[in-house]
């Protein structure tokens, strides 16, 4: 009978492998599974996206996790005929979890990928966790190799891998503790229900109004604060055959309310996305762009906000102080349209009669 | 006498100075008659854009929005809520929408106010070194029960001033210009 065992358990190994091996020896495979979904790509090369990929699943892999080969999942994503891209429906993420085990998506977006004398990178991720579908983790990161330069330019990376894989170091530094084993579910957190409508996009960016969305998400998550995964909010436009952007009206809100238990609605738009430009006509980057925090249980709008930054605006002496990355601009005006959006104090006042002319 | 004489012509100069140096406010009517306390609720129509500026209209609406949601004077209904209804007019431009429709937007809507307004200026103009941006807005309220306009003020905002010219600086971003511009106009509404 023993012999047996040892002459089957190999060919059971072999069987299951079509995950990467992790750094843990083979009696002691992590119980994790994380499969990586193809990410959206707002930058425009493949190769951002495929560079970007490859330095995630190695990140991963150091945390001890079995990532799913990212050509398996394409042939369970084509078998059940899912197209998506950096989001998930529910019933998407259910089908290719049963199949694969997976404990965790990763999924996300590269949102800034410029190549030159100093690169520029940004991207948005986030966890979901396959049994419930809350988003249990989620980073969004950007920087211009300008941003690593002391004194004299020196540290300053001119190298696009080098960026993208200290950018990956920063973001993933915290996973580790977020990867329990499967049935280990953390805690939720407690409190109100975020969805995000995407930002609609008036800017000549293309998709800026996705790449804030994600940040938007980012914050949120950052903050402590549950997220709807925006596949689920995408699937539900779509039973609802409408593509909205910047704007909802009541009875999408109202659905958003009982069949997701969606309590804050944030959207919005964005004006100007600009990257800083370099020689001649040298610029810093800018951004511009406004949102709205909706109940969606009465449809009122509790909070509005629009914000507009030139790189620059920060800097002091010797052009210092002030931003290279669109991206790092980008985040750092998201934050501060959060702080103003979730400024609870302020949803308690209702309209005053004293301020209309009499 | 002569030290007096002096004295005046100085102080006239003075004060032509501070007038020229003054900028003009907003022109403003504000129908005495109505009560504004009846006016719990408004939509906010989005502005038509008369410049070239494409998407100026709907940047100038949504600072507008968030200006008058500041002052917590009214309620505002979520823009989507607005589009959906003004969908079934869709053939007609919002400035020529007769009293029955605004009477029907008004209660499909429920609101007891309306907002409509036009960018009719958005320029970038260089001025020596400085970017001047100059901003211009009409905006006017009805009230939904009758059409009848029972706000409206025309604002203009950006360029550099009597003072800005004569000693430099001044100049304001296209940002600045607009949200400056919608301030004006809301203070004349809003105590």
């Amino acid at each position: 009978m023993i012999f047996m065992v040892l002459i089957l358990a190999p060919v059971s190994t072999a069987a299951a492998s079509d995950t990467t091996p992790a750094a843990a020896p083979p009696d002691s495979l992590p119980s994790t599974v994380v499969a990586i979904v193809p990410f959206a790509n707002h930058a425009g090369p493949q190769a951002a996206t495929d560079s970007l990929v490859s330095l995630i699943q190695q990140r991963l892999v150091r945390a001890a996790v079995r990532v799913i080969d990212p050509a398996a999942l394409r042939e369970t994503l084509r078998r059940h005929r899912i197209r998506t891209a950096g989001a998930i429906s529910r019933e998407d993420a259910a089908r290719i979890g049963q199949e694969r085990q997976i404990d965790y998506l990763l999924l996300g977006s590269i949102d800034i990928y410029i190549e030159g004398s100093v690169p520029e990178a940004g991207f948005s991720v986030r966890l979901v966790r396959v049994d419930d579908m809350q988003v249990v983790w989620a980073r969004s990161d950007a920087a211009s190799g300008e941003d690593f330069a002391g004194l004299l330019g020196i540290g300053r990376i001119t190298v696009m891998r080098v960026l993208l894989s200290k950018l990956v170091e920063q973001t993933f530094a915290g996973i580790d503790a977020v990867l329990q084993p499967a049935g280990s579910a953390s805690a939720l957190p407690a409190g109100l229900i975020y969805a995000i409508v995407p930002f609609d996009d008036s800017s000549p960016q293309a998709k800026a109004g996705d790449i804030v969305s994600g940040l938007v998400l980012s914050e949120l998550v950052r903050e402590g604060r549950r997220v709807v995964e925006p596949g689920m909010v995408r699937e539900l436009f779509r039973r609802n055959n409408l593509i909205t952007h910047g704007e909802i009206d009541l009875s999408l809100l109202t659905q958003l309310r009982d069949s997701l238990g969606v309590d804050r609605v944030i959207t919005g738009c964005v004006d100007r996305f600009q990257p800083a430009t370099t020689g001649a006509e040298w610029s810093r980057p800018e951004v511009a762009l406004g949102g709205r925090c909706l109940d969606a249980g009465t449809g009122r709008i509790l909070s509005a906000f629009e914000d507009a930054r030139n790189g620059g605006d920060s800097e002091s002496i010797l052009r210092l102080g002030g931003y290279h990355s669109l991206g790092r601009l980008a985040w750092t005006a998201v934050q501060v349209m959060m702080k103003n959006l979730n400024d609870e104090k302020s949803w308690s006042d209702a309209p005053s009669r004293d301020k209309r002319p009499r | 006498m002569q030290a007096v004489k002096y004295f005046r012509i100085l102080l006239a100069a003075a004060a032509v100075l501070v007038a020229l140096g003054c900028a003009r406010g907003p022109t403003v009517f504000i129908n005495d008659e109505y009560n504004f306390q009846y006016v719990e609720r408004v939509a906010v129509v989005p502005f038509d854009n008369l410049t070239s500026d494409q998407g100026a209209g709907n940047r100038v609406t949504r600072v507008f929005i968030a200006d008058l949601l500041a002052e917590k004077a009214f309620d505002i209904v979520e823009p989507g809520e607005v589009s959906r209804v003004l969908e079934k007019f869709s053939t007609v431009r919002t400035s020529q929408l007769t009293q029955e429709q605004i009477t029907a937007i008004g209660q499909d809507l429920k609101v007891q106010g309306i907002i409509f307004g036009n960018v009719t200026e958005m320029t970038s103009s260089r001025s020596g070194s400085a970017m001047v941006n100059t901003v211009t807005l009409v905006i006017r309220m009805v009230e939904t029960e009758t059409g009848a306009t029972v706000w409206s003020a025309t604002n203009t905002s950006g360029g550099r001033g009597f003072w800005g010219a004569l000693f430099g600086g001044g100049d304001k971003s296209e940002s600045e210009a607009i949200r400056d511009c919608v301030k004006g106009a809301v203070k004349t509404l809003i105590k």
